[in-house]
């Protein structure tokens, strides 16, 4: 309560029922807990041997246990058995992990996610922090995951016919992906895509957007809210609805970089609807509000290998200019270094410089 | 009808709820059923709802709760009162708080 907060006594009246919005108290469906923070509130409820709900965050149980089921872990009583889903401390990193168990060894057990190519490493018993109860679906109750039929897929994980499972489950997705990159590239299906892209609409990203975004590049981790940075602009450009792009405009003011000004930054469209002229209409937006807010220029980074995004630029007026800033390569995960080329479009001049 | 918290009730947290301060959040988890709205519904208290909860010691009135808020927040004494019996009378009615007399 600071000076000027308005006070709460009057938000619920005093003789309201319970279940009503709340002025103090918010039900649980908007927590966004780290990996930590669910590990700590886990260990709270076992302590009082009480079960915790929470949400499947991720994909390393699907199709048994899928990205927003809900499951109800339990303390363990008694020892657990082969083909249970358990949640415990992941035994390189600690991080809470919930896996089924699908093999007894000489210092625990072996974990595996269902859908992991490689298990988890053998964990102690003590690390076992409870065993999943409970999995519930859109309100109805899940069973293939759990009771019986958990043994049999701790058999057909461990003798390797799960894997060969998911790769044929993936089979028809990863072909009808590969014949799409290659419609992407005809100029036919870009002619007729961007006739389609006028019903694109681009708008600055609100805060469910920004959460629908980072659930669809980063499901695995919790969602939090970012504070309002007045440097940043994010875009985000819709087709009958659903989110099909994504950009962000930057005001770099600090000495980070040696070119302060504008940026356009994370430039993001969604593989189904590449060749639709999206990315074009998501860098103009970036453009035009640079061009309102006075930039002179915008700058970004593109990875020397991608083509298709330097060839935009350049159609857009943007043009490569020489750098020595460390951030002209990064590292990938596997270690390659990617050198990325830095482009400038001078925003003054406006559309004169597109070709 | 639950009885209504006084300025001279003193209030505890009831045995049947795990709290814990997580993350900066204050979260409430009922461990029976018959507590808030539903046996294993998860709650998360807001700024104001937090401070009043820590300050609850299971000796101190709702009128000494309210003094030591009033000595931790720029606010006038009136807000804050209405605020501690707000937030008293909503956790009694979950059953998350036990009044003693």
């Amino acid at each position: 309560m600071t000076e000027g907060e308005e006070s709460l006594a009057d938000g619920l009246p005093p003789e309201s029922p319970p279940g009503i919005a709340s002025a103090y108290a918010v039900r649980g469906g908007e927590l966004c807990l780290s990996n930590a923070g669910q590990l700590e509130l886990l260990l709270a409820m076992g302590e009082r041997g009480a079960p915790l709900r929470t949400m499947v965050r991720g994909f390393s149980m699907t199709p048994f246990l899928r990205d927003g089921d809900v499951l109800t872990i339990a303390p363990l009583k008694g020892k657990p058995r082969i083909g249970e889903v358990v949640a415990f401390r992941h035994p390189e990193s600690g991080r809470l992990a919930i896996h089924r168990l699908v093999l007894r060894t000489k210092k625990g057990w072996l974990a595996w996610g269902d859908n992991c190519p490689e298990p988890d490493g053998e964990i102690v018993s003590g690390d076992i922090l409870g065993r999943v109860i409970r999995a519930e679906r859109g309100g109805r109750r899940v069973h293939s995951a759990l009771g019986r039929g958990g043994a049999l897929i701790a058999f057909l994980n461990r003798t390797g016919v799960l894997a060969r499972f998911h790769l044929l489950r993936r089979l028809p997705c990863r072909a009808a992906s590969f014949l799409l990159r290659r419609l992407q590239g005809l100029s036919l299906y870009r002619m007729i895509g961007r006739r389609l892209a006028d019903r694109v609409c681009v708008s600055d990203a609100g805060e469910r957007d920004m959460e629908a975004l980072h659930r669809m590049v980063n499901p695995s981790a919790p969602y939090r809210r970012q504070a309002v940075n007045p440097n940043v602009v994010n875009f985000v450009a819709r087709l009958n609805g659903e989110m099909a792009g994504f950009v962000q405009l930057v005001h770099r003011t600090g000495d980070r970089s040696p070119h302060s000004g504008y940026w356009l930054f994370s430039m993001h469209v969604r593989g189904r609807y590449r060749g639709l002229g999206i990315g074009e209409k998501l860098a103009r937006c970036c453009l035009d509000r640079a061009g309102k807010k006075g930039a002179e220029a915008v700058f970004l980074w593109v990875s020397e290998n991608n083509g298709r995004a330097i060839s935009l630029y350049r159609k857009l007026g943007f043009f490569p200019v020489p750098s020595a800033s460390s951030e002209s390569s990064t590292t990938g995960a596997d270690g390659t270094i990617r050198r990325r080329i830095l482009m400038r479009k001078d925003v003054a001049l406006n559309d004169e410089n597109e070709r | 009808m639950t009885r209504q918290p006084t300025l001279e009730t003193v209030c505890l947290p009831s045995e049947d709820v795990v709290a814990r301060e997580i993350e900066g959040e204050m979260i409430l988890v009922p461990l029976v059923a018959g507590i808030g709205d539903a046996d294993d519904e998860l709650y998360t208290l807001n700024d104001t709802g937090k401070a009043i909860w820590k300050a609850l010691d299971g000796q101190r009135t709702l009128a000494q709760v309210a003094e030591l808020l009033l000595g931790e927040f720029e606010a006038s004494p009136e807000p804050i009162r209405e605020d501690v019996l707000g937030f008293a009378g909503e956790m009694a009615r979950r059953r998350m708080f036990v009044l003693k007399p």
